[in-house]
């Protein structure tokens, strides 16, 4: 069989993405120490309740979030909702870690919520008016309040593409407003919820920041524990393998439970969406609603992080600063289009050779979102060693170890995941008639994906974009590990201080993390508000 | 001149289940054929197969007199000259009506601009061209449909359940019309349905398919004549689905 680009290019990234991850695994057919002994024995039970518990607590807490925040937007009128649509990504720019610094911050027992009541109350410090946060539940909240917006992108856009046709024959079969939701609007976007869930909790399980922080134990904290403290590589490489098992596991479920589904919308016969104006005590839930994951997800720790800059320093604009900050948006911007358009070139791949293959090989590519980064950028200085060694040094003196280029590969790597399953939801409304017809009026290969399929995936295209962006510009130990020599970006810049829990250091660069993070969300929100074709109503 | 044949074709998804057993057929240049038969017999099964986006199993075809598909070679969709007409239209939502009927057509700008027209004015949604799929109805978007696919000058034109989607008085109409287009045009067109009327009212031939296999073929009177109870048994199940 002739094998074409459309075949190569899986083959060649999966080789290239499969790689750093291989090298990790490797670890487990090698010697097992007694460190090893010991986590099995004592602690790795533990660290799997934990887990369990996590991902459990932030799968409800973010579909409940995502899917209802996302359907009030998309069928009602209520006071607030055109802020709403966009402020509703807003905490995508704070990343789990920071929202943690800043809950300890305010509501631990000499926190500034606690003190201010006291304050305020003249009270003495034996009274304390908010529950400990630094334990799963608190965890859980965290996470929760930071990564919803990926399920609400998600549902958004599959909520705006349901027929209102649809919706009324449910209506006229005897369901009520919320039967219509939860019977009907939600099972009809299952596929797009499930592909934002994923993603949450693959996050979930791949942080390390706000788990160190809250001092819970999870893989994460132990394979750092492992590496940092036991300074013992092979069983924290080990450890990380059972995670990577765990995330696989996680991935082969969700393609099992989606196997069936096919939910395009024959396009020419979609009817938009009318919204109903809420009034009176419906517009004050719906508003309440919506306000309180953008207040805890991103008003609070802005403001937190404003009080603690403001009342100790703000000095960080300064050359240094302005470096750093284009440091870290050039790199996302790169890594962002070239996962974005390898997440294209695979799923059109995928579709236009109707190839099972392929199909099975794409949902390996997804696997760098759950290895934790630094693990990834472990495996991926390897594979670098390898090249630079190997390969490279025959022909050239040009070094891939240390340079930008390994920078860039891991973050592409780890945040495939993101662009794959956007792009993927973007294909699955995509009849595929429309090929059918497109192919008898000549047009095939890359004609088919330039001139049908690029200006139908632009929403999702744009949306892979904000999403690996903001993933990129919070990334921390992957970062740390791969940077060139002298070269920073905002998140070692926080990292640094949150370690030594020099807070107040801490919220410059973390203040300028969120407002880097806020430009390209802010940006692409509005370009993809305009691009809808639902929203020319 | 013969536009199509097509002999011995066989296809199956699963070994030892065929979709479609020996079909045979013939077509005339400028003739109107339908495929008949109830939802799941294989009727559109042989139409992707004649469009080349399903390759058959066993058997050949040729248009005017080359092969296009058997054992040893296939031509592929976009090298086979056929138009494609689907029930769900699927216009392309981010083009123009006037550049989606411009989609597949070759030459300068100007040339494909004016024959575009040609074919809306043909079909009388010219006032629409410059407005965009979501903003005509379905009557409309199916006569920009098929204007499309006749855009290039296909050696067949392809319709799968073209009227499937629009109200009776709607269908007859552009029953008539279509016809009417396609006879002065002197297009070939092959049409997949399961009503009875649409073959009656545009074809020159019918062939009846059941279970993947030809049971009768001739002209739309001799069908008229002998498959008053298919029709009937057609019309029941078109009403249930």
């Amino acid at each position: 069989m002739k094998l074409t680009f459309w075949e190569i290019t899986p083959i060649t990234l999966f080789v290239i993405f499969i790689a750093p991850v291989a090298l990790v695994l490797y670890s487990l057919t090698g010697e097992y120490s007694d460190n090893w002994t010991h986590l099995y024995e004592f602690v790795l039970t533990g660290y799997i309740i934990n887990t369990v518990y996590l991902v459990t607590g932030v799968s409800i807490l973010v579909s409940i979030i995502g899917v209802g925040t996302a359907w009030l937007i998309t069928n009602y009128n209520f006071s607030g909702k055109n802020i709403f649509e966009w402020a509703l990504i807003l905490p995508l720019a704070v990343p789990p870690y920071i929202l943690a610094y800043t809950f300890t911050g305010l509501f631990d027992t000499f926190g500034t919520a606690n003190n201010l009541i006291r304050d305020v109350f003249d009270l003495g410090r034996e009274f304390t008016f908010f529950p400990k946060v630094r334990n799963v539940p608190g965890a859980i909240i965290v996470f929760s309040f930071t990564l919803y917006p990926y399920v609400y992108l998600v549902s958004r856009m599959a909520f705006i593409n349901q027929s209102r046709t649809m919706l009324e024959a449910g209506r006229t079969l005897g369901l009520n407003k919320f039967e219509t939701f939860y019977k009907l609007g939600v099972p009809m976007i299952r596929p797009a919820i499930i592909g934002g869930l994923m993603l949450v909790i693959m996050e979930t399980i791949s942080d390390f920041g706000a788990v160190d922080h809250f001092a819970i134990s999870t893989f994460t904290t132990g394979i750092f524990r492992t590496w940092y403290g036991m300074y013992d590589i092979e069983t924290a490489k080990q450890l990380a393998s059972l995670l990577l098992i765990f995330a696989v596991t996680l991935i082969l479920i969700e393609r099992y439970s989606r196997r069936n589904a096919s939910y395009s919308n024959a396009m020419s016969l979609y009817k938009p969406l009318f919204l109903t104006k809420l009034k009176g005590i419906p517009n004050t839930l719906a508003f309440l609603i919506c306000f309180t994951p953008i207040f805890i997800g991103f008003l609070l720790p802005v403001m937190e992080l404003l009080y603690w800059a403001l009342n100790y320093k703000l000095d960080f604009f300064n050359e240094k600063f302005i470096t750093t900050a284009w440091n870290t948006f050039y790199l996302a911007l790169i890594a962002a289009f070239l996962c974005s358009i390898l997440a294209v070139i695979i799923n059109f791949s995928i579709r236009y050779k109707s190839n099972n293959y392929l199909k099975v090989m794409s949902s390996f590519l997804t696997v760098g979102y759950a290895v934790p980064g630094l693990i990834l950028a472990i495996g991926v200085m390897q594979m670098l060693t390898y090249f630079d060694q190997s390969l490279i040094s025959e022909f050239s003196n040009f070094i891939l170890t240390g340079s930008v280029m390994g920078l860039v590969l891991a973050y592409v790597i780890k945040s495939y995941a993101l662009s794959s399953s956007t792009i993927e939801a973007g294909y699955q409304r995509i009849n595929s008639r429309v090929d059918d017809v497109a192919r008898t009026l000549k047009t095939s290969g890359w004609a088919l994906l330039a001139q049908v399929h690029l200006p139908l995936l632009k929403t999702s295209f744009l949306t892979s974009m904000l999403l690996v962006v903001s993933e990129v510009i919070k990334e921390l130990p992957a970062t740390l590990i791969l940077r060139p020599f002298n070269f920073d970006t905002l998140a070692v810049y926080t990292y640094i201080y949150a370690a030594e829990e020099r807070m107040y250091d801490a919220a410059a660069p973390s203040i300028a993390i969120v407002m880097v993070g806020l430009i390209p969300i802010i940006i692409l929100t509005r370009m993809i508000r305009t691009s809808r074709p639902a929203s020319r109503d | 001149m013969t536009a199509l044949e097509i002999k011995d074709l066989n296809h199956y998804y699963v070994k030892g289940k065929n979709v479609l057993n020996d079909v045979n057929l013939e077509l005339e240049e400028g003739e109107i054929l339908s495929i008949l038969g109830p939802s799941g017999c294989g009727k559109t099964t042989l139409l992707r197969i004649i469009a080349g986006l399903e390759k058959e199993t066993g058997g050949s075809i040729l248009m005017k007199d080359q092969i296009i598909s058997d054992h040893f070679h296939t031509v592929l969709t976009e090298n086979r000259d056929v138009g494609l007409v689907v029930q769900e239209r699927a216009l392309f939502p981010h083009l123009t009506i006037i550049n989606n009927v411009m989609f597949g057509v070759s030459g300068s700008k100007t040339e494909r601009h004016s024959t575009a027209m040609r074919l809306l004015k043909l079909f009388r949604v010219d006032r629409y061209a410059y407005n965009y799929p979501n903003e005509i109805s379905s009557g409309e978007q199916q006569r920009v449909a098929i204007a499309r696919a006749m855009a290039p000058n296909p050696k067949i034109l392809l319709m799968d359940e073209p009227f499937g989607t629009l109200d009776q008085s709607l269908t007859n109409q552009l029953r008539v019309e279509t016809r009417k287009i396609l006879k002065d045009n002197n297009i070939t067109a092959i049409i997949v349905s399961h009503d009875f009327d649409d073959a009656l009212s545009m074809s020159d031939k019918v062939i009846v398919i059941e279970d993947g296999t030809v049971i009768q073929s001739g002209s739309a009177k001799d069908i008229t004549h002998i498959s008053r109870e298919k029709s009937v048994k057609f019309s029941s199940i078109k009403a249930n689905t």
